[in-house]
């Protein structure tokens, strides 16, 4: 019974537990399925969440662990995509775990009253050099 | 000639270092010590507006602080007498380096003893560091001058 809970235990901590995939929430009246081809055709990206609001994109990214190295390339490439597909939006993507995290309370966030004001407050952060 | 059979007289009576042993114990402390570093970072990510690229600032004055309360308590010297390298080479060893020196010069008084023993130790790594990071920055500036890689 021991054994069999540590087997379980080193299992579990070498195989992990993550998402993987996709999730978009769009508020906008924009089609959202390029955005969806364009991450997806990303090998490097594990897990993308997007929001669509008003004139914003916003995307935070999780790339593959050996890829880790480049992601900082691999957002500014996602992104020059996405502005390619949308220009008229502004676009943020950052391979940033905190922009991943703020998008992804945004999106379970009921209400879209603060939507803005988080979203300004989510790209100066993800500015900030030091 | 007498310099030659003595180093062979000695490497002869002296025992081995047990390197495999240390490297592992080396490997374990080391890799326990960025562990916590790692947790305090994810902290500060998830509870205050730090970004990955900025939180290790916070982080690595944290891992200072609980290494200088560490050697302190007489703690520290414990973790690097198990781990030997993997106790001094992280950010950690340096706060005990410092602390460390201030503590035994307490006596000699604050300005010569403290404020002149503080970086003993610590000052050639505050010195090299900041010379290769000169290098590093050199060298970087130079290659983006002529278009090989980019900021």
């Amino acid at each position: 019974m021991k054994k069999l809970s540590i087997l379980l235990i080193i299992l579990g901590l070498l195989t992990g537990c993550s998402e993987k995939g996709t999730y978009i929430k769009n508020t906008t009246s924009q089609d959202e399925n390029s955005v969806e081809k364009v991450i997806m055709n990303n090998e490097h990206v594990k897990l993308a969440k997007v929001l669509l609001f008003e004139d914003e994109l916003l995307a935070g990214i999780r790339v593959n662990t050996f890829s880790r190295f480049q992601k900082k390339s691999i957002a500014t490439d996602i992104k020059k995509k996405l502005e390619k597909e949308y220009p008229d939006l502004k676009i943020t993507v950052s391979a940033d775990s905190k922009i991943l995290l703020e998008t992804e309370k945004l999106i379970r966030k009921k209400g879209e009253k603060d939507y803005q004001k988080k979203i300004d407050k989510i790209k100066s952060i993800e500015k900030e050099q030091t | 000639m007498q310099q030659e059979k003595y180093a062979q007289i000695e490497k002869e009576l002296s025992p081995k270092p047990p390197i495999l042993k240390n490297v592992i114990r080396a490997f374990l402390t080391g890799g326990l010590i960025c562990l916590v570093g790692q947790f305090i970072a994810l902290f500060y990510i998830t509870y205050f507006d730090f970004t990955e690229r900025t939180a290790s600032n916070p982080t690595v004055a944290t891992m200072i602080f609980i290494a200088m309360l560490l050697t302190g308590f007489g703690l520290y010297k414990k973790i690097s007498q198990f781990g030997g390298a993997g106790a001094a080479v992280p950010i950690t060893g340096f706060g005990n380096a410092v602390v460390s020196a201030a503590i035994e010069h307490k006596s000699e008084g604050y300005v010569l003893g403290v404020g002149g023993n503080m970086f003993k130790l610590a000052g050639s790594v505050i010195l090299f560091g900041v010379f290769s990071a000169f290098v590093v920055a050199l060298i970087k500036t130079i290659l983006v001058k002529f278009g090989v890689v980019s900021w």
